[in-house]
């Protein structure tokens, strides 16, 4: 079962910075608190749905953040096979995401 | 004759009476820790009194201003009553009147006593720029301040990365220039509230700000952020053989080319981490991408022009910018 979280209406069409600490909605706050639960819950039967249009705009490190700490924490692998981004309005930022998921450490 | 209540009056009586006796008790505590305080203050000795230059800028004459503030700052430090005199200012720019916050606010963090006062420049366009740019919201004056039109976007403040204030400070952009699209201008802006939280600051909170005009004359709006922590210049890291020529007496690294470096993409975040430090050179590319346009960036000692120079001039300033500004121009041209 696939789930579905639409960044703008169930998270915010604002997103902040990286830590919580930055400031509200954060790339942390969304990675640990939406995410993270959801692939501890189903294991790797998860299935994410990620909608991200609608959102305001995309700071660097809260995708930074959200995604590659995602792979830093689970896995390529695992991140790739869990999370779908659904986009009509933004391919670009999909494929940054995607850039990020599969570099995590940051190196090409 | 004693007067009888009921139990509930006196409850309700007593209650009251232990409100106010309460109230007195803090004013008291209040009025004391007042006195304690003031007689703590240091003694401010004597007056000095600086004339402001005729061209208040950083963008257009940023020697003379940064030498303007740091007049300024020497008289607070040297404990003196300071008195600016701004009549004779002919222009002066809203990244000036930002620095000048910033300035009061880094005194009031430090716990430096101060008192600084001034006059208005004779110019009624300074005048009005002072009054639109939201200044009086941050200093006191005794003269009555109208509210005034809706070409300014008033001097905002704040510590944290929200990023609703990004989407207001865009939203005003977009009202001014219908065909402008926020998305990549939201991302370098929460980037740069992100950086001045995460590496600006050593202990205490310091703000970030930012102020926006629009132009009708010339259809674009300029705007400018900044902060008062610690400057880029102590936020990078260096490589070996940067620190040996640091450390070398008299040999020093020009900040400029050390800050342009990092905005081309050398690996320079001070937390060595891979998968950080990309905000500047995301935010490089959308200059050479003409996002947006005449980005200047000071901080510290470099100051990086690009309005004449695609690839970036690099200057290396005679004083210290006490913190990091960004300033650059939306029109109806640029690619967003």
């Amino acid at each position: 079962m696939t789930k579905e979280i639409d960044l703008a209406n169930d998270f915010s069409e604002t997103p902040g910075g990286r830590f919580r600490s930055d400031g509200p909605h954060s790339g942390e706050e969304f990675r640990d608190d939406v995410l993270v639960p959801i692939l501890e819950e189903y294991g790797e039967a998860a299935r994410i749905a990620i909608k991200i249009d609608g959102v305001y705009g995309f700071p660097t490190s809260f995708l930074e953040e959200t995604f590659g700490g995602l792979a830093r924490k689970f896995g390529t692998a695992r991140v790739l096979q869990c999370i779908e981004i659904l986009t009509v309005d933004n391919p670009l930022i999909r494929d940054e995401i995607m850039g990020y998921i599969k570099c995590p450490d940051g190196k090409k | 004759m004693k007067k009888l209540y009921t139990e509930w009056e006196y409850r309700r009586y007593h209650r009251s009476k232990l409100s106010r006796v309460a109230k007195r008790s803090r004013k008291r505590k209040t009025r004391r820790k007042l006195k304690r305080v003031k007689a703590q203050r240091p003694q401010l000795s004597g007056e000095v009194k600086i004339k402001a230059p005729a061209h208040v800028s950083l963008l257009n004459n940023v020697e003379e201003t940064i030498a303007f503030f740091e007049e300024i700052r020497r008289g607070v430090i040297g404990r003196h009553v300071v008195d600016i005199d701004f009549s004779s200012v002919r222009k002066i720019t809203s990244d000036a009147l930002l620095y000048l916050v910033a300035l009061f606010d880094h005194f009031k963090m430090r716990g430096e006593y101060y008192r600084v006062k001034g006059n208005f420049p004779l110019s009624r366009r300074c005048k009005i720029l002072l009054i639109e740019s939201g200044f009086f919201r941050y200093v006191k004056t005794e003269v009555p301040i109208p509210s005034m039109g809706s070409d300014t976007l008033k001097i905002s403040r704040a510590v944290r990365a929200d990023g609703k204030f990004a989407k207001e400070i865009l939203e005003f952009v977009q009202s001014k220039i219908p065909s402008f699209r926020p998305h990549e201008p939201y991302r370098h802006i929460v980037e740069l509230m992100t950086n001045t939280r995460q590496h600006a600051f050593e202990k205490n909170g310091f703000y970030w700000y930012s102020v926006a005009i629009h132009n009708p004359d010339e259809h674009e709006v300029w705007l400018a952020f900044m902060d008062n922590g610690v400057g880029i210049h102590d936020a990078l890291s260096r490589d070996w053989s940067e620190r040996v020529m640091e450390a070398i007496p008299l040999v020093s690294l020009s900040p400029s080319k050390l800050l342009l470096s990092a905005l081309e993409g050398h690996f320079r975040t001070r937390t060595e981490e891979g998968y950080r430090g990309k905000g500047l050179p995301r935010l490089y590319e959308s200059v050479q991408a003409n996002e947006f346009s005449d980005m200047v960036i000071i901080s510290d000692r470099a100051y990086i022009d690009f309005r004449s120079n695609a690839q970036g001039h690099c200057k290396d300033l005679d004083f210290k910018f006490h913190g990091t500004l960004y300033s650059w121009i939306f029109r109806e041209g640029n690619t967003t």
